[in-house]
């Protein structure tokens, strides 16, 4: 069994595609829900590309709304607003990034909700929301 | 050595490694005996660590170097099925290619995607291939990549991890019996020759004309084993071993020095901790502690009191001040501290003579630093000789020479005052106030003077022996303190020197009793009180 170890202010998170395909959760219906009103309509016969890791070149298999999104949703104002739950704003972070990995001082930053240390104690505990996990667990 | 099961990584790079898994094996022993074979020299634990250390990356690397057959992983690279990848991000993971297919990305024309197998029982992953786009990995040549990913030099490991490697390896080396040590050199033990009996009654005979400890290579002449007239490293080390297995013979050279001195010479106290500083460090929480208390803890010289629990010191200072306290008045001792200990020579091996130089009159008598125990031995007579009461202010200065320190007091006018004294009465101490003669400076509150040693002697042996508790011995002396303030309060130096007089105690422990028992009642500036109802 890996080993337990308790993230700090200097560890990296990111999404985890790989436990989303373990948990059997559904991304596209996920996904869905973070696509504004206005989302363009999927091209005919694609449902998923290959997401290419931005640092280590692994690729994941991902559905094509993850990258509408990115086009077109993130630059939305309401996209992360106050109102935005806190894991919701996270997961929307690194849609925004292409999940490139970030801190909890990073997160905090581009989220601007509670503090460091509380999204720390969010996200870094047993218990793995939407596939948000330190890097390399 | 033991390899990763599931991918192959550099595990000399990971300090969990050297902290948990390095052992020295039975080859690494073949190793460091054939190293001393060649070289025929003397090796110092530093030496051995490093030598491993190195060993160890380059039989790592000589494995990398196999494993290079394969390509060093670049997005822009083409692989073919059946290809060795290794991948620098991933700790230098080795894994083989076992498909590729097109990649499908709305932005990316033409690319593949290749499917890696890092070992049989966990799932494949894939990678992006012929990706000739911006890509983090993509910059610079493959080579590059293994720059600037901290895979650290041999010496760097060795220095960060040095204490857990030479732990381990001194562990080892100390449980075969081919190596033979002093201090931390060793060589292996069937090439040291042996010495004839009759060059230890020599050696003997030379340190007891001198009167004094001789230095090793005083030693090497006199028992004629220098050669040529030059005393070489290795007869250095000859010398220092047999001595060393030899029971008359003592080094007690400081740090970096050795120097050997009769066993019959010494006074039991360089070896055997007096009775009266004998007891353990307990552990308690401070966290009950007041500043107040804190800052006693600290002001409070005992060699008990745990490091941690008191605040950093400058160790440059020229000149410190102490307060005598009662065991180490009674033991004829000076506690080695932090604020204390860089004042003396010492050595992590043996305890170290020295001499102390009496600040009054600049005689010089001998002294003995143990850090085994932490104290210094030797003052007995000084302070029967200067009538030095317990809580005398005494001051340490160093001198030019590290094995000379001189010990000083304040001197007054000699005065009549009235200070605390403790009778043995039965089973337990009485406390009054008496009229004596000091003559000099010292802390009122620390200060209680004994009417009856002897009896105090056998009263502190049946509390020894019947295992009193603190809290028992506080409640029986704080009414006899009480009585001799107005204020029916006892501040927690008295109670300190009170306590110790039957127990050796620290401080922190009377505290922690202090803090959490209800029947005891805080004041102010370190004065309590005490109500027998809520004793119980």
């Amino acid at each position: 069994m890996p080993k337990y170890t308790r993230p700090t202010l200097e560890t990296k998170f990111h999404l985890d595609f790989l436990w989303w395909q373990k948990n059997k959760q559904n991304l596209h219906s996920y996904l869905l829900d973070q696509s504004c009103a206005d989302i363009p309509v999927m091209p005919d016969g694609v449902s998923q590309f290959d997401w290419i890791n931005p640092e280590s070149g692994e690729v994941f298999q991902v559905d094509i709304l993850w990258e509408l999104i990115r086009e077109h949703c993130v630059k939305k104002p309401h996209f992360i607003d106050e109102y935005t739950p806190l894991i919701t704003a996270i997961f929307r972070a690194f849609i925004a990034n292409n999940n490139t990995p970030l801190t909890t001082v990073e997160l905090y930053r581009m989220i601007q909700k509670q503090s460091p240390e509380l999204i720390l104690r969010t996200i870094g505990g047993l218990i793995i929301h939407q596939g948000i996990r330190p890097v390399g667990n | 050595m033991k390899g990763s099961p599931i991918l192959k990584q550099r595990r000399t790079q990971s300090p969990t490694y050297w902290q948990e898994l390095f052992q020295v094996s039975s080859s690494d022993i073949e190793f460091i005996t054939n190293r001393i074979l060649e070289e025929n020299r003397i090796f110092s634990l530093d030496e051995i660590g490093l030598l491993l250390v190195r060993h160890y990356c380059a039989v790592e690397e000589q494995e990398f170097i196999t494993l290079q057959d394969g390509h060093l992983y670049q997005p822009k690279e083409h692989f073919e099925v059946g290809e060795k990848v290794m991948f620098a991000q991933m700790g230098f993971a080795a894994g083989k290619v076992t498909a590729v297919r097109p990649g499908k990305h709305p932005h990316y024309d033409k690319f593949s995607v290749m499917q890696v197998t890092f070992n049989e029982s966990l799932p494949p992953r894939e990678f992006v291939a012929d990706f000739d786009y911006d890509h983090a990995l993509n910059s610079g040549s493959a080579l590059a990549l293994t720059d600037g990913l901290g895979v650290l030099p041999p010496e760097t490991i060795y220095e960060t991890q040095r204490e857990t490697i030479r732990a381990t390896i001194k562990k080892n080396l100390d449980a075969h019996k081919e190596f033979i040590r002093f201090q931390d050199n060793y060589f292996l033990r069937d090439l040291l020759p042996d010495i004839q009996e009759g060059l230890f009654n020599i050696a003997d005979a030379a340190i007891d004309i001198a009167g004094r400890p001789l230095p090793v290579d005083q030693m090497v002449e006199q028992m004629g084993l220098s050669e040529n007239g030059h005393v070489t490293e290795m007869s250095r080390f000859l010398v220092n071993c047999r001595l060393a297995a030899d029971s008359r013979f003592d080094d007690v050279g400081p740090k970096g020095q050795v120097l050997w001195y009769l066993d019959r010479l010494q006074p039991p106290e360089a070896t055997a901790q007096p009775i009266r500083l004998q007891g353990k460090i307990i552990s308690y929480k401070t966290d009950s502690f007041d500043s107040g208390l804190q800052g006693l803890l600290a002001q409070i010289d005992d060699e008990l009191t745990p490091i941690v629990e008191i605040a950093t010191i400058d160790t440059t200072f020229k000149t410190i001040s102490l307060t005598l306290t009662h065991p180490h008045w009674r033991s004829g001792t000076l506690p080695l501290t932090p604020k204390t200990q860089a004042f003396f020579p010492i050595s992590y091996y043996n305890p170290v003579l020295f001499e102390f130089i009496d600040g009054r009159t600049g005689n010089s008598f001998p002294g003995w630093v143990v850090l085994q125990y932490n104290y210094v031995f030797g003052l007995e007579k000084w302070y029967r000789r200067n009538v030095l009461p317990v809580g005398t202010y005494l001051h340490l200065k160093r001198t030019n020479n590290p094995t000379q320190v001189v010990i000083d007091y304040e001197a007054v006018r000699s005065q009549r005052d009235w200070v605390r004294q403790a009778t043995a009465d039965g089973s337990r101490l009485t406390f009054r106030m008496n009229q004596e003669a000091i003559g000099c400076k010292y802390d009122e509150l620390m200060m209680i003077s004994e009417a009856n040693p002897d009896k105090i002697d056998t009263l502190w042996q049946k509390i020894r022996d019947q295992k009193t508790p603190v809290f028992d011995l506080l409640c029986s002396m704080f009414p006899e303190l009480s009585k001799l303030s107005p204020q029916s309060t006892v501040h927690v130096k008295t109670l300190y020197t009170a306590v110790n007089i039957l127990r050796r105690t620290s401080p922190g422990e009377i505290f922690h009793e202090l803090t959490t028992q209800p029947c005891f009642l805080g004041m102010e500036h370190g004065y309590w009180s005490y109500n027998p109802k809520l004793k119980d």
